[in-house]
Parts: structure tokens; sequence; C-alpha cells
């Protein structure tokens, strides 16, 4: 895969420094973050025509599971 | 090909440090897209002493804004982002990319960003009344390209949105946001906006 290039590996490495890295005491976010990963919060397909990205369903579903 | 297979492959799994990008942006979206309420203030306190960390910027960043946090007022951090963002007429300070890179709001840029996210398939939900060019938006748009694409391909599209729509202003709202008079907390989450965008721009990069 593309992630076993020497250039991403680099990229990670300097993220990883950086310090974005572990998602560690939030990773349970993560989980709702790949159910929902085809709706984003402010900018989602024309055909959604449901609130608004300031009090999205996603957007409470995110804080709630990112409870630590 | 195999038919079981293909829902797996639609939901691509995030690395660590894409879950931990994708979060960035989130928390992001979240201190521009309205004030900060309790609930939200608490959760930058966990955040803060996650990824609070004296050896880096960001994770400074994160010390500083996560202490702010703990002790924070939420009226009078509501009380300051009304001030600072919402004012009728003239805010203090615009989140609006077409004001740092045009001179004005709904210029030529906004229509080159509605251009890009039309080839995205992303739009305006109804009801919003930002413009797509306002910060939260766009690291809303960033988040969803890191949890759809995360592979050579969509890294490519975030790239290209980042390096397009984000890295050319942030500097300067930061700045903005750094200089705000009697503002106590936006000015430290602006520390974190400039710490965070810089290592995304240093990371894409490499790329």
């Amino acid at each position: 895969m593309n992630d076993k290039k020497p250039e991403n590996l680099k990229r990670r490495g300097f993220l990883l420094a950086a310090g974005v890295g572990s998602a560690g005491a939030v990773a349970v976010v993560a989980s709702g973050i790949g159910k929902e990963a085809a709706k984003p919060l402010a900018v989602v397909s024309a055909d959604d025509k449901a609130g608004s990205y300031r009090e999205s369903q996603h957007i409470s579903n995110y804080y709630r599971t990112a409870r630590v | 090909m195999n038919a079981v297979l293909e829902p797996v492959a639609s939901a691509p799994a995030l690395t660590d440090e894409d879950r931990a990008r994708a979060e960035h942006y989130a928390v992001l979206s979240r201190l521009f897209s309205s004030a900060p309420d309790a609930g939200f203030l608490h959760r930058l306190t966990a955040l803060g002493a996650h990824w609070g960390n004296p050896e880096s910027a960001l994770g400074q960043a994160w010390l500083t804004l996560g202490e702010l946090a703990r002790n924070a007022d939420p009226e009078a951090v509501e009380e300051e982002y009304t001030r600072l963002f919402l004012t009728i007429g003239r805010p203090e300070v615009m989140l609006y990319g077409s004001f740092y890179l045009a001179g004005f709001l709904m210029e030529k840029p906004l229509v080159e960003l509605r251009h890009d996210l039309a080839e995205l398939g992303l739009g305006r939900r109804l009801g919003v009344t930002e413009s797509e060019d306002h910060i939260a938006a766009l690291c809303d748009v960033m988040r969803h390209l890191i949890v759809t694409g995360p592979d050579a391909t969509g890294l490519a599209r975030q790239q290209f949105f980042f390096n397009r729509h984000i890295a050319p202003w942030f500097e300067a709202m930061c700045a903005a946001l750094e200089g705000a008079p009697e503002a106590g907390f936006y000015p430290h989450a602006a520390q974190l906006v400039r710490a965070y965008f810089e290592i995304e721009r240093l990371a894409f990069d490499m790329l």
C-alpha cells in the first residue's frame, strides 16, 4: 500500500513527533467518526436538507462520544 | 470483485495520526462555529490534558487552552465569542477566508471555493447562513476528506484543498485573533489553530 512508501513514513513520523499521534484518551471518538464518515458537519451532499452544522446530530454524536 | 468486501473497502480504517487529525479539525470547527458551552469547555480541559506537552508548539497550545478552559466562565467566553465574531456590522475579527484573501466578504475566493466544493460533491446545508469560507466550515470539509479518503488519492485531495483554501490566510486570521482587544480565550485558541495548521502545512509538503 501507499502507506509503505518512504515519504509517507517520513510524514507519519513527523506528525507523531509534532504531537498529532495517539488518539488515546479520545480514541472512542474515532468509532463515531468512522460510522458517520460519509456525512460531514457543515457541508453535505445537496440531497441532505436537514439541520445546520451548528447543531447537527453528527456534531452532538461526536461530542457525546468524546466524553473521557 | 467480491461484493462482501465492499462495505469494508468503503469504510477505510484510519491510522492513529489520521484519527488525531480528524479530531483536531473537529475541535477547531467547534471552537469557531458557535460559542463554547460548559460541556465543550469541559472536553477541552480533558483534551488539553491528553494532548498537552511542553515540548512542542502544539502541545503547549493545548496545555494553555486546556488550563484556560478549566477555569473559564462559560458566560464570559460566550460574551467574548459574540463580541468578536457576531457584532452586527463589522465584527472585531473575521472568520471568513474571502476577507483575508480579497479584502471583502463574498469575493472571488469564495467563488473558487464553491467550485472546488462542487467538484467534491459538497455544498452548504439548507439553513446555514455562514458562507462556505467560514473557518469552521473549512475544518469540517478537511475532516470529511480525512475520514473518507485516507489513501494516497485522498491525501492528495486533502493537500489540494488545504493549500488552496486554508493555508493562504490562516496566519492572518490568527494574528487578528491574537491582537483582539480585551479577549482572554480566543487569542489562545488562535495559538492552537496556528500550531496545528503549521504542522498540517509541513506534513503536506512531505507528500
